[in-house]
């Protein structure tokens, strides 16, 4: 407890310079902005300003991702509860008594418990962290290649099989990712592999391109495609004359404190298994709350605390989410993958060894958490006043903006045009997974997790002379291995029951 | 036969044809194979084989899955694919073409040219009146991009080969 308090002062100490506030600033104002244009997600928001991060130091460039991180989930709520339209998936449960409260003349009180859930439970995420996340990386220490392979593999068990509706699609993308990243040189024996005699392949694809190409470039064929519905977009804020619509009393707040809670524990819980997600943490954050309240019929008809479950959920999703990332190197979600490119371009490779060597800096980061809530809390209050305006930036400027983002942020890296073709490549690619029911997430998940998993598994493999009994001979190893059984056996199960529940339920009518 | 279903097994096909094309002509072609290996897991064609074998082996279980619900007269498993109507998919199409023919020509003609002509064609795919109202955007939308990338991040642009 006293060295985490003293790696706190160190880490307050590293962080507290205006460099590393303004980032904070800048990032969680862009992300509350590209949260709440509807079309904009917080994972294209944090895609797009990683390009803007290579000149930056270590702590700033992460600073300014995890800024428009949290940014970009709160943002999402604000139009969910003011055009019934989330701005971002993880606000989905928000829209059913959020928007309700708005055609009350209650959208400013329901945009404050929003914003106070979303800080409140971001926080209380963010100290759990803080508190497991150095322990849990002293045991990830004692990992050798054998355990490395099996956790890579239960990681990839679980985000493929959570991603999508169909899970041989999702575990189908989830190989593809595993194939795409061998492109270049190997590992072990440096053979080229896939490079079609181009020289710029020869160390693969470059992450940056591929996932701006998957998560921004894809959005925005798709979004130019769809005809923009000018009038219906827009929205106000109307402040109702009475000032009980427009606050949230302590007597409210106090009421929804347990319901905050409740989505602060289920979202930690669901953000430290990688892959689920704040969409899933939000809506199962609502049902309990539902199934636990006195008044459940008031759910869905305007009740202040289905907007504390929901806001909860989700926002605890984010800290929880960076313990994976921190302390094994797999990423908790799609935009903890996006940031684990952020630490790889800049040297660091996530996972056990940064608390050995860099404590420091993993504690300054744990303090900019803390900081970033305070943050968006504050620019969030101002913020909800001008929300009326962004909604009313016009889709058809919009999307070519962001196109021009995407191919510029691309080839800033290595100023290569080669990375545009592999941005243009993947945002076709992406598009089509899309539209042919393939989930893209755990495409880019295995392609960041693909080469470390090669090498454990390949290194595992010359430890045993070939035996993969080495896999199931560690106790840690055989553990993991386990737990891909009882999760391949779990999701088929639920996937099972899910295909014959109308079944079911029709045979009982 | 129902035409989701229909599709949903042209996509399982697709994807075990991607896999055996992978296995059998890409692997032993653009994987140099020099050395003779002692173990497999030292060849560095193993992990690509891994893979190709996983995609390949899920896609044999998804063509199996629809063919039951052909057998059974069941609809398709629901996914969350996009529907999308004609007009969307030929701006989509057009979107594309663009950014093709960006990547292709912008070390010929440099950016300032390749973006102010992609992004005034995206706008007008959007949006066909007042053409000369989305040129003069997409020529700011250059020029912003342009100062901001080069002064605050350094970064430096193509001029284009055909000015060199």
């Amino acid at each position: 407890m006293t060295s985490i308090v003293g790696n706190l002062l160190i880490g307050l100490n590293i962080i507290w310079t205006w460099e590393h506030l303004l980032a904070i600033v800048v990032g969680s104002t862009l992300g509350l902005v590209v949260g709440t244009i509807p079309g904009l997600t917080a994972t294209m928001a944090v895609a797009l300003i990683l390009p803007l991060t290579f000149d930056m130091d270590f702590v700033t460039s992460i600073m300014l991702l995890v800024g428009a991180y949290k940014g970009g989930i709160f943002g999402g709520s604000i139009t969910a509860i003011l055009l019934n339209t989330p701005g971002t998936p993880a606000s989905a449960a928000t829209v059913l008594d959020g928007y309700t409260l708005t055609k009350q003349g209650k959208g400013i009180k329901a945009l404050k418990m929003a914003k106070y859930s979303s800080c409140l439970a971001d926080f209380g995420s963010d100290l759990v962290l803080i508190a497991v996340a150095a322990p849990l990386a002293s045991v990830a220490l004692k990992f050798g290649p054998p355990e490395i392979a099996m956790l890579i593999m239960f990681s990839l068990t679980i985000i493929a099989g959570v991603a999508g509706k169909s899970i041989l699609k999702g575990l189908i993308s989830g190989a593809l990712g595993l194939l795409l990243a061998t492109v270049g040189l190997d590992p072990i024996m440096t053979t080229r592999r896939f490079v079609f005699d181009q020289a710029d392949l020869d160390s693969g694809l470059s992450l940056i391109p591929v996932l701006i190409g998957l998560f921004a470039l894809s959005e925005v064929f798709l979004q130019l495609g769809r005809k923009s519905k000018s009038k219906a977009d827009h929205f106000a804020i109307v402040h109702s004359k009475d000032p009980a619509d427009n606050r949230v009393s302590w007597r409210e707040f106090k009421r929804s404190l347990r319901t905050i809670l409740r989505g602060t524990a289920i979202g930690t819980g669901i953000g430290i298994i990688p892959g689920i997600g704040t969409g899933i943490a939000s809506f199962m954050s609502y049902g309990q709350a539902k199934r636990a309240s006195k008044y459940p019929e008031k759910f869905g008809r305007g009740a202040l605390e289905g907007i504390a479950a929901s806001e909860s959920g989700n926002s605890a999703v984010v800290g929880a989410t960076f313990i994976p990332l921190l302390t094994l190197g797999i990423p908790g979600d799609i935009i903890t993958a996006v940031i684990m490119g952020a630490f790889l371009i800049q040297g660091f490779i996530p996972g056990p060894l940064l608390f050995k060597d860099h404590a420091d800096l993993i504690y300054a980061i744990f303090v900019g958490f803390i900081i970033c809530d305070i943050v968006y809390f504050l620019i969030g209050s101002v913020f909800m006043k001008y929300a009326a305006y962004l909604s009313r930036v016009p889709r058809r400027l919009l999307f070519p903006i962001v196109f021009v983002f995407c191919i510029v942020g691309s080839y800033a890296i290595h100023h290569s045009v080669f990375d545009i073709g592999i941005l243009v490549a993947f945002g076709i690619i992406g598009f089509y997974m899309q539209k042919f029911g393939f989930a893209t997430a755990p495409l880019l998940i295995a392609f960041i997790l693909s080469p470390i998993g090669e090498t454990a598994v390949r290194q595992s493999l010359l430890m045993s002379s070939g035996s993969p009994l080495i896999f199931v001979n560690r106790p840690i190893s055989l553990g993991f291995f386990l737990l891909t059984l009882i999760t391949i056996a779990g999701i088929v199960r639920s996937h099972f029951r899910e295909k014959h529940q109308p079944l079911i339920k029709e045979e009982t009518k | 036969m129902n035409a989701n279903l229909a599709r949903e097994l042209v996509i399982a096909a697709a994807v075990l044809v991607f896999a055996l094309v992978v296995q059998f002509i890409l692997i032993p072609t653009q994987i140099e194979q020099s050395v003779e290996y002692d173990l497999a897991s030292l060849s560095p064609a193993f992990f690509p084989e891994l893979a190709i074998l996983i995609i390949g082996g899920l896609s044999i279980l998804l063509i199996l899955s629809n063919i039951r619900h052909l057998v059974k007269g069941i609809p398709p498993e629901q996914t969350d694919e996009v529907s999308l109507t004609l007009s969307e998919e030929l701006r989509i199409g057009g979107a594309m073409a663009v950014s093709i023919v960006y990547y292709l020509v912008v070390d010929y003609l440099g950016f300032w040219i390749t973006n102010t002509v992609g992004v005034t064609i995206l706008l007008i795919i959007q949006d066909r009146r007042q053409i000369w109202r989305q040129i003069l955007i997409a020529a700011a939308t250059t020029l912003g991009i342009y100062l901001f990338f080069f002064f605050v991040m350094k970064v430096h642009f193509p001029i284009g080969k055909i000015f060199k």
